[in-house]
């Protein structure tokens, strides 16, 4: 074979196959980075990392549900039938406050009418760096208006396995697109049953540290600042509506064994004001659900509460229950203090088979 | 800019090459050299991707270095005065980069007295740039005649973006004769084809073996506490290959690129897990460092002309430099010196036995050659470990006689979506009752490459296009480009 040939041929061939796989991926786009769905065609929704960023630029919505797992279990159709709104949900597992923020950035940016931005912030999230993240691999080609790094995505064997062979298929067996009720939600029981698979009660009570230092203060300071109020006062026509994941009471109890109890809500109590100078945010905090956060069954892990609890947090934020305001946040942490200070911890364990 | 990325395959590769031919023909009689100038820009992009602050430093370093051998020329009585400018600047430059964190963290363990410094970020490839510039310096200091290159033809040489992070290490003579040579301006479809062979064969290398083995190894030594004897083999293994494929695929990609414009680029791999003894491994791995180590360490110290003893001295000096040169850390530097020491004691026992007995024998040979793998197997592991006492810990539980491959250990080549496909047609059941298998023979096939097979070097030797090749390419190529989302860096743009 001339050189000529071979070289034409086999360049052609890798153009072609590269042009042949490319173009479907464009034009069905299964993770929304180009344009939203496309009509008569049905999407699984199912990557958070790889599909929010195309979720929040691409989709017709006017309120966010947004945040950590604790978030997965919320139901848009629930939100939208309390709040009047057309809802989408786009939690990150594990997420840190600054995954999020860049989130509602590209979100609000992209579109400004947004009405409600509901964040449950995750109450053991205030005393970390403002950029902690829990990932590795990030697709950040995804993140960006960069188009020379989009080739990472369009010529990807795992989305083109996972997400347009897939999802074609998908299609022709007649399926319809994952609703955002269904979208990352997950169904486990709660109960000891689960808890104690990942549960460990320390026997050792370690001293109460006292209150954060002022480095300490200053990390919770940016975190809060840099992550949420930053883009709370960017965004002054959204109201946002925040609330603190209510934790079981195994969590109180491991940070009062832990020595970090008062440090805790030390970083409460400045997160709490810095969010109450917001004018468009609404707080809330549901740690006086004492029936909710002491009850084990609500649980599948000392943080992450069932299915149901989140349904109830939806009812209670639109009744105005929880709200915390600049005249109750003092009582309410000094309520907590004590509560959680001289609770029977040892009750919880009463049905507690090892 | 990643070789292993869409935009330098799709956007940045074709315009350079398609810019580099079109300009020659256009302007192949100007005195200017603009396919020079083009390559030199193009280099710096392909630079300054990630990070354009870093282009400064190249081009200062590229500037001064011109400007020393300028001065040179112009104040021959002072020579040396320019030649020892010229090195302080490319050893500071080094020094400061690369070494200066590891000299403050020294300083602060032996005085317990701690001085605040900015940590430094490495730019890529300037032990590579370093180098070769150092050997430009001397070179031209040595003897300057035959060596009046244009500042165009220097600039483009070090910057020459196929070898410019992670070698080989190219000596000017090699290059710019080259750049010189009005037939290589021309497009040449059989360097093209070769070119795209060799290309395809080094990125399926980095990307489809490299980083898949890199992902166990890294399971491997983030869990190090819980590795044991069945683990650390694996670990061991993978990480030996992972190194291999990693740089020789790198340097593979480089010689085609350099093909695709009808440069050649020397070699530097041959098989290196094939060699006998420490020495030839020396004469397999990384050949243009060693040859780098030989021309202006070793055979100016003396190299074996002033006696055994002194041979053996600038022996284990060069390797301890050479450990130097792969990193600022102690393992660097013991794994440099235990290199050094085996290649001292091969050498003694060679004098010794005037090379009949030991390595004479084929039993020897044999057995010899398997300590020699295991040898490098272990001495890979000290190269890997982030301090010694991860690699001592790692060892110890590599002795603890448990064979049970750790659960998480096979994950990333269980979870390959290749593999995944293949478990659709009956293999999971295979991986749900042994769940190391796939990565077990995944291993075996990998050892069988690299201990069997012809290399990159030999089969662009043997290479005739024929629809066998071009099948090889596609598949290759395409495959490649197809995982390149979830790659990770070179690992030999640190050094």
């Amino acid at each position: 074979m001339k050189s000529k040939k071979w070289f034409a041929g086999t360049i052609g061939a890798v153009l072609s196959i590269l042009f042949l796989i490319g173009l479907p991926m464009i034009i069905i786009d299964p993770y929304f980075h180009f344009h939203g769905p496309i009509p008569g065609f049905s999407y699984r929704l199912y990557s958070e990392r790889y599909m929010n960023d195309g979720i929040v630029r691409h989709f017709d919505y006017d309120a966010i549900i947004t945040g950590s797992s604790m978030n997965q279990n919320f139901k848009t159709s629930t939100m939208d039938s309390l709040f009047g709104t057309n809802s989408i949900k786009v939690p990150f597992s594990g997420a840190g406050f600054q995954e999020i923020s860049n989130l509602l950035e590209r979100a609000l940016s992209t579109n400004p009418d947004i009405k409600y931005v509901l964040w449950g912030i995750d109450y053991n999230g205030f005393n970390r760096e403002y950029d902690w993240a829990g990932y590795d691999d990030y697709p950040d080609y995804l993140y960006d208006d960069n188009p020379l790094n989009d080739f990472a995505y369009i010529w990807n064997k795992t989305i083109l396995y996972e997400a347009l062979i897939t999802d074609v298929i998908y299609t022709l067996k007649g399926n319809e697109t994952t609703t955002f009720d269904e979208y990352s939600s997950w169904e486990v029981g709660g109960g000891w049953d689960q808890i104690r698979k990942t549960y460990y009660r320390s026997d050792e009570v370690l001293p109460m540290e006292p209150g954060l230092s002022e480095g300490a203060k200053e990390r919770v300071q940016t975190n809060i600042g840099e992550n949420i109020v930053k883009l709370v006062k960017k965004y002054p026509n959204t109201q946002f509506l925040f609330f603190y994941t209510p934790y079981s009471a195994l969590y109180w109890e491991s940070l009062t064994r832990d020595g970090t109890f008062w440090k805790q809500l030390e970083a409460e109590k400045l997160t709490t004001e810095m969010l109450l100078d917001c004018p468009n945010v609404s707080l809330y905090s549901f740690a006086q659900m004492t029936d909710i956060t002491g009850n084990v069954m609500n649980y599948r892990d000392k943080e992450h509460y069932v299915a149901a609890i989140n349904e109830k947090i939806l009812h209670w934020i639109a009744d105005g229950e929880g709200l915390v305001t600049k005249e109750n946040y003092e009582e309410l942490l000094q309520w907590e203090l004590e509560y959680y200070t001289d609770y029977d911890y040892d009750e919880l364990y009463t049905t507690y088979v090892p | 800019m990643l070789f292993n990325s869409g935009v330098f395959l799709v956007v940045f590769l074709p315009i350079v090459v398609i810019g580099y031919y079109l300009i020659n023909k256009i302007n192949n009689r100007s005195a200017i050299p603009y396919d020079l100038i083009w390559l030199f820009l193009m280099s710096l992009i392909f630079y300054g991707y990630e990070k354009p602050i870093f282009v400064l430093l190249i081009v200062l370093s590229i500037v001064w270095n011109y400007l020393c051998t300028r001065m040179m020329n112009r104040f021959i009585n002072h020579k040396k005065f320019f030649l020892v400018l010229g090195l302080l600047f490319n050893f500071g430059l080094l020094f400061y980069f690369k070494y200066f964190n590891f000299f403050m963290e020294n300083v602060y363990a032996l005085t317990d007295k701690y001085w605040a410094w900015k940590n430094i970020f490495l730019p890529l490839g300037i032990s590579f740039f370093t180098f070769q510039q150092v050997s430009f310096l001397v070179d031209y200091y040595r003897d300057s005649t035959a060596m009046e290159y244009s500042f165009w033809e220097y600039a483009a040489f070090v910057s020459f973006f196929p070898q410019l992070v992670a070698g080989p290490i190219v000596l000017h003579q090699e290059l710019i004769p080259q750049f010189r040579d009005s037939v290589k301006k021309r497009i040449n479809y059989d360097n093209l084809c070769l070119g795209m062979y060799a290309f395809s064969l080094g990125l399926a290398k980095k990307v489809l073996l490299a980083d898949t083995l890199s992902k166990v190894v890294a399971i491997g030594m983030r869990d190090f506490l819980e590795n044991n004897t069945g683990t650390g083999l694996v670990v061991m293994a993978a990480y030996t290959l992972q190194i291999y494929f990693d740089f020789s695929g790198y340097c593979d990609m480089a010689i085609g690129i350099a093909k695709l414009f009808n440069f050649s680029l020397p070699v530097n791999f041959n098989s290196p897990y094939k060699a006998g003894t420490v020495r030839e491994f020396w004469k397999r791995w990384h050949l243009t460092l060693t040859r780098f180590f030989t021309i202006y360490v070793y055979i100016p110290l003396g190299g074996s002309r002033k006696g055994k003893l002194r041979t053996y001295g600038n022996t284990f000096f060069i390797f301890l430099l050479s450990g130097l040169w792969h990193g600022a850390n102690w393992t660097f530097i013991c794994w440099g010196m235990l290199h050094g020491l085996l290649m001292t004691v091969e050498k003694m026992v060679a004098d010794l036995t005037k090379n009949r007995h030991i390595f004479g024998q084929k039993i020897w040979k044999g057995i010899y050659r398997v300590w020699v793998l295991v040898f490098i197997n272990v001495s890979w592991m000290i190269f890997r470990s982030d301090s010694l006492v991860i690699f001592r810990i790692f060892m110890q539980r590599l002795a603890n006689g448990s064979w049970n491959v750790i659960s998480q250990i096979p994950d990333p080549i269980n979870k390959k979506i290749e593999f995944r496909m293949l478990a659709r047609l009956g293999l999971g059941r295979i991986t749900e009752v042994f769940p190391s298998f796939l990565l077990v023979a995944f291993l075996i096939c990998c050892w069988i490459g690299v201990l069997c097979m012809k290399n990159t070097q030999e089969k662009m030797e043997s290479f005739t296009g024929n629809w066998k090749t071009s099948l090889v390419t596609i598949v290759l190529l395409v495959w490649s480009i197809f995982s390149f989302s979830d790659v990770g860096e070179f690992l030999y743009f640190n050094f």
